[in-house]
């Protein structure tokens, strides 16, 4: 450590690219999430595993309703072609199933994409607005249905109107299953409409600022062939009933 | 201290490769599950995990359920194959459940009555804004609301919720405050639903909005 | 010479890693960290000998495999009781590398002057 004798001017170069260099770190330290060192609590891991786990088996069972779905209809149809009553009930059957969300509906529409903000957030902002939360799905529904929506979906789930849409800390869930973003909203009904009537509406604008400003995604896209999902769920009440 | 026998420079050289190779195969897989764990696991509070798992629970049952049924349906539907009369038994009782679902008659049961009101005296009065209103009927579906109406007007899977003025419109019809939500389900469970810290009636109180829930054993819902 | 060979060593198995990734599950993501440190560890630790012409191809190779070894199950162990055991890896580890870091600096330095 004898150079500082010597040559001064490029000891204290060096020496000011440190101290800068420590200075820039010891700031960039204090930007919320950067500096979180990683800890998963051993918990937090296992429980996470138990939700990978039985969302893997929701997903099985989901396509296990939808097969066997298929294969009523087709013993529907086959006991239609034979008796004429079969037939009409089966009809009658199909179109109240239809009512019901039970089937698929395809048609056109709008499709609405949310997504939480790809940048960081710094100190001085509020990590709030760069994420997407529950009330901004309800509230986008909300707006569909008003603009003449007859089917609506997040993502592959059919939301019907007993569809709840709630969040656990940072995950939303939508008919109890978790979503994950980017949050696709698609509604059938008349493009022209829907889409000029969320494009105007106050809340919606809200959010095309929030992704002016934080960086969130909110866009929304007219189409002419969208497919909603047939519902899971649709089983019959346990504590409604009809009067006697 | 020299070793006794220094190996031939290649192979030296060679186990370097090997354990640096190594190294490196299992540096990606590593990152990979960091990073995954950082996006799912990190800043997660346990106990919202714990509510996941619930509710995928009991969407899991839910599933089971409709799985289970669906295959007693069909089994049944195929064992009656030649037998026409059971086939148009088995697919009226089907109707008659899915009428109650979607259609127009009466349905009965235990539930709740919500009656939201809004303070018009004092200095500023406070006024129900749409989210709020969504909020508590989310809440109430959330908590296994099967069937609800507001002012007795039904809520549909097409039943958008919003204030214009002073009017409340409820779909296509229109209403105006004070609101009472009626809905049949568990009424333990929406009770609950609705009053846990933070939750839906918290946010009205904040609001100033009167929200008064009331378990109701039998509730008569028409359209 | 060494550092070369490190390197590409390095680089190829990052390369198939990445090509034909390592399933490494969750809960076992911790272990396979200190191993890692470990491994970095003992390469290190090879690259010092070898600088210094101290170099012994057992004790590298052995070291390599039982302290990635030890380190994985010092740090389960740990789990197990409840203790955080793994801190103790990474501490030693982690200040060893530090050191031969610095043998190698000053080894290669004092070889270019």
């Amino acid at each position: 450590m004898s150079t500082a004798g010597r040559r001064t001017t490029p000891f204290l170069a060096a020496l000011l690219v440190l101290a800068g260099g420590f200075g820039y770190l010891l700031v960039s330290q204090f930007e919320p999430n950067l500096n979180k060192a990683y800890i998963a609590p051993a918990q937090n891991v296992e429980l996470v595993e138990i939700m990978k786990g039985l969302e893997v088996e929701n997903e099985k069972t989901a396509q296990g309703i939808l097969q066997l779905r298929d294969e009523t209809a087709s013993l529907e149809i086959r006991g239609g072609a034979v008796n004429a009553q079969v037939r009409e009930l089966t009809r009658r059957l199909g179109e109240l199933r239809t009512r019901a969300g039970m089937t698929d509906d395809a048609g056109a529409g709008v499709v609405v994409t949310l997504d939480d903000s790809a940048k960081t957030p710094t100190l001085s902002d509020d990590p709030n607005y760069f994420l997407i939360h529950d009330n901004y799905l309800r509230s986008i529904i909300n707006l569909m249905r008003r603009y003449g929506a007859t089917a609506i979906a997040i993502n592959e789930q059919r939301i019907l109107a007993s569809s709840a849409i709630v969040c656990a800390g940072p995950i939303i869930l939508v008919n109890s299953s978790k979503m994950s973003p980017p949050y696709v909203i698609t509604a059938l009904g008349n493009p022209e409409i829907l889409s000029e009537g969320i494009r105007q509406d106050v809340f919606f604008r809200v959010l095309e600022n929030y992704q002016d400003r934080f960086g969130i995604t909110c866009s929304l896209e007219k189409n002419l062939s969208l497919l909603v999902p047939a519902s899971l769920s649709a089983s019959p009440f346990s504590y409604a009933h009809g009067e006697p | 201290m020299k070793p006794l026998a220094n190996p031939p420079i290649r192979v030296a050289l060679l186990m370097f490769l090997v354990v640096s190779f190594f190294i490196g195969l299992f540096l990606p897989g590593q990152a990979r599950i960091i990073q995954e764990m950082k996006m799912t696991y990190q800043n997660q509070n346990p106990a919202d995990l714990v509510r996941v798992i619930k509710d995928l629970q009991q969407r899991k049952d839910e599933l089971l359920t409709v799985e289970s049924d669906l295959s007693q349906k069909l089994s049944a539907y195929a064992e009656a194959a030649d037998d026409v009369d059971a086939q148009i038994l088995q697919l009226k009782k089907e109707t008659v459940s899915l009428e109650e679902q979607v259609g127009g008659g009466t349905l009965v049961g235990p539930g709740v009555r919500v009656v939201i009101r809004e303070e018009s005296s004092g200095a500023s009065p406070s006024i129900l804004a749409d989210e709020d209103l969504l909020l508590l009927v989310n809440d109430l579906w959330a908590s296994g609301a099967e069937v609800m109406t507001i002012n007795g007007i039904r809520l549909r899977d097409t039943t958008a919720l919003y204030r214009a003025g002073l009017t409340v419109r409820i779909g296509s019809a229109a209403t105006h405050m004070p609101l009472t939500i009626e809905a049949i389900g568990d009424a333990e469970d929406m009770a609950k639903g609705l009053s846990f810290p933070g939750g839906a009636l918290d946010l009205l109180n904040l609001r100033r909005i009167g929200a008064i829930v009331q378990k109701v054993d039998l509730l008569r819902i028409s359209d | 010479m060494v550092g070369i060979i490190t390197v590409s060593g390095l680089v190829l198995g990052i390369a198939v890693g990445i090509l034909r990734p390592v399933h490494i599950p969750a809960v076992y993501s911790k272990y396979v960290a200190l191993a890692l440190l470990a491994g970095v560890d003992s390469i290190l630790g090879g690259i010092k000998g070898y600088l210094k012409d101290s170099f012994d191809a057992t004790v590298f190779f052995s070291g390599f495999l039982i302290n990635s070894l030890v380190a994985a199950l010092l740090g389960f162990l740990g789990d197990q009781l409840g203790i955080d055991l793994y801190l103790a890896a990474v501490i030693v580890f982690g200040s060893r590398i530090y050191q031969n870091i610095a043998i190698i600096r000053r080894v290669l330095l004092k070889k270019e002057a």
